[in-house]
């Protein structure tokens, strides 16, 4: 079973991202499936990541977590964010498939980040959910 | 579940290695790693115990070039075989294209690898997936502990207590010194590549 | 037929591009490898060594909360800025209508019970005006207005918190914060003008440049007046009063002319 994206729709999906997040001062964003592969990724141009290591990791993390809520009965945690010295990392789900991941400094706050995240969100489902009727 | 990028021209595809604990499957991505470092430019993920044993999964992702008019990127993942982390092991198989399935040929691990294989058939069901269609490429592994003395199960036991429904290729192999190793990779990504081929017409 | 010539070819491609990929040149030879009897062919060390980013990785922490210094230390039980920095916090995390109304309510009562401390009260009407802000503007408030709103509130604690602190410090904790209130503002009309895709109106503009001129005219002016000694009382009631005045005007004026803008862009999508 696979899926495809088209150039348009990618296209779109990269305009959301740089809209919403990068020019928001968002370092780094990547959209991923649960399997970790990478669908789009973008930064402001500051520092390259191995984002082939990040989205197979994230993804093991978002698995291994939602698994954690799970067992002691919740459905899903509505945050999961890791806060480090310089560079923060927030995750987000999009529908069941995919997950939204943010890098950001210290002049972001997670609040408003949170804001522009579920932004994006809503206009990526519209693109990504007919995808897993398929 | 393969993701075929369309503005890039490329294809994704995830292959992950299986079976009991401490039966190579770590083995054989360290083994790819270090022969092909010069031309596997990534930069491989591991996250261990400090024991030395798997913990949540490695992670090897290289290019094979373009086939077809498209890039394909293999991901090849091991999942932890030690019992206990069966909810890691289902987590990793998310979205798995193709599968190594590598039984410790040690006569003491036969029950083992029947457990294994039995527990990899649960997991994807749990993700509806089907062991008898999933491309699937059987190893041997420990081959060289033949020439220490040490009791390894036979050809027939093996194919019949792993493969005598699956009926997938299968190769005996040394992990450790690389034989046939190279060889199930390359059987496993010709397999699933054909396979996610097919799926796309 | 042709689909069996299809795949054959396809198969031929793949072998060839395996082939290539792992052929034996250029690749490590096998007795290169030293002989070891263990399962894995790395020490951790070794590992660490060559993948220094990667090897060992860890699932970061989760957040701890974050601190302003004023909070690690000692607080009295009746501390009276405790709802209102429970609910600045809480805004660093989740921006939520609800914590939003909380915060300008807290406020407008703190406004009451600090009515007599001119300076409090500024800065209260500082965080009323940025609360606001990010109530109206949600998703689309500048993002520095959040950093602002922390910074405001901290120097506002280091107020309330310190005993025996001058007047002439508390001004100018104040009128550091008013600057960078002004910068924010001035960021903001910037990011309209250019979202509207306009020059920035020069009525706007001369009314925001003549409002801070006349802001920082009078605030000077008052200086040179009053000069209170570096040991003073309180500065002169009126004056401060009148400074109270302007700014509550000067703040209703901006988010007026920020509010019409908004509403603009709204008809233009």
């Amino acid at each position: 079973m696979s899926y495809t994206l088209g150039q348009k729709q990618l296209d779109r999906i990269e305009d959301i991202l740089n809209q919403d997040l990068i020019e928001n001062g968002v370092r780094c964003v990547f959209l991923i499936d649960m399997a970790g592969n990478i669908i789009a990724n973008l930064d402001n141009g500051e520092k390259q990541h191995d984002i082939y290591s990040l989205a197979a990791l994230a993804a093991g993390n978002f698995g291994a977590v939602s698994a954690m809520a799970k067992i002691i009965g919740e459905n899903e945690f509505s945050l999961l964010f890791h806060k480090g010295k310089k560079e923060n990392i927030h995750f987000n789900k999009i529908t069941t498939e995919f997950l939204l991941i943010t890098i950001f400094g210290n002049d972001i706050s997670l609040g408003f980040l949170r804001l522009k995240v579920a932004d994006s969100v809503e206009q990526l489902k519209t693109i990504l959910e007919p995808l897993l009727s398929l | 579940m393969a993701f075929v990028n369309l503005k890039n021209k490329e294809i994704q595809v995830k292959i992950v290695y299986y079976g009991p604990g401490r039966g190579g499957k770590t083995t054989n991505l360290e083994y790819v790693y270090k022969k092909f470092r010069k031309r596997i430019n990534t930069e491989m993920v591991t996250v261990k115990t400090h024991g030395d044993r798997t913990l949540f999964f490695d992670f090897l992702p290289f290019d094979i070039g373009v086939i077809n008019g498209y890039d394909v990127k293999i991901q090849l993942y091991t999942v932890p075989g030690q019992v206990k982390y069966n909810a890691t092991r289902r987590l990793v198989l998310r979205g798995v294209d193709g599968i190594v399935f590598v039984a410790d040929a040690m006569a003491v691990r036969r029950e083992k690898n029947i457990l294994s294989l039995k527990n990899l058939q649960e997991n994807l069901a749990n993700y509806k997936k089907s062991i008898f269609k999933i491309p699937c490429v059987l190893q041997y592994n420990k081959l060289d502990l033949q020439e220490q003395g040490i009791p390894l199960l036979s050809t027939d036991i093996l194919e019949k207590d792993l493969n005598s429904q699956l009926k997938r290729p299968s190769f005996f192999a040394s992990a450790l010194k690389g034989t046939n190793v190279v060889a199930t990779l390359k059987k496993i990504i010709s397999m699933t590549v054909a396979s996610i081929k097919r799926d796309l017409k | 037929m042709a689909d069996n010539t299809k795949d054959n070819n396809l198969d031929a491609e793949i072998a060839k591009r395996l082939d290539d990929l792992f052929g034996e040149a250029d690749s490590v030879s096998d007795d290169d490898f030293p002989n070891e009897a263990d399962d894995s062919a790395f020490t951790e060390k070794e590992l660490q060594k060559k993948q220094p980013a990667a090897a060992e990785a860890e699932i970061l922490g989760l957040k701890e909360v974050t601190v302003d210094k004023a909070e690690t230390e000692d607080v009295p039980d009746d501390y009276p800025l405790a709802e209102l920095k429970n609910l600045v916090l809480s805004i660093d995390w989740e921006i939520t209508d609800e914590t939003l109304t909380s915060l300008l309510s807290e406020i407008d009562s703190l406004k009451k019970t600090y009515k007599q401390e001119k300076i409090v009260s500024m800065f209260l009407q500082l965080l009323a005006s940025l609360g606001q802000y990010i109530k109206t503007n949600r998703g689309n408030a500048h993002p520095q207005t959040f950093k602002i709103l922390n910074s405001v509130f901290s120097r506002l604690e280091e107020i309330i918190l310190t005993e025996n602190m001058t007047a002439a410090n508390k001004k100018n904790l104040l009128r550091a914060e008013m600057q960078k209130y002004k910068q924010l503002r001035n960021k903001v009309s910037q990011k309209k003008a250019a979202i509207a895709g306009r020059k920035v109106v020069p009525a706007a503009t001369k009314a925001e440049k003549t409002a801070t001129l006349t802001m920082d005219q009078k605030v000077e002016r008052r200086d040179k007046v009053n000069a209170p000694p570096a040991d003073a009382g309180a500065p002169s009631a009126e004056s401060l009063a009148e400074a109270v005045r302007e700014l509550k005007q000067f703040i209703h004026s901006e988010l007026n002319v920020l509010k019409q803008e908004l509403k603009k862009l709204q008809k233009a999508n």
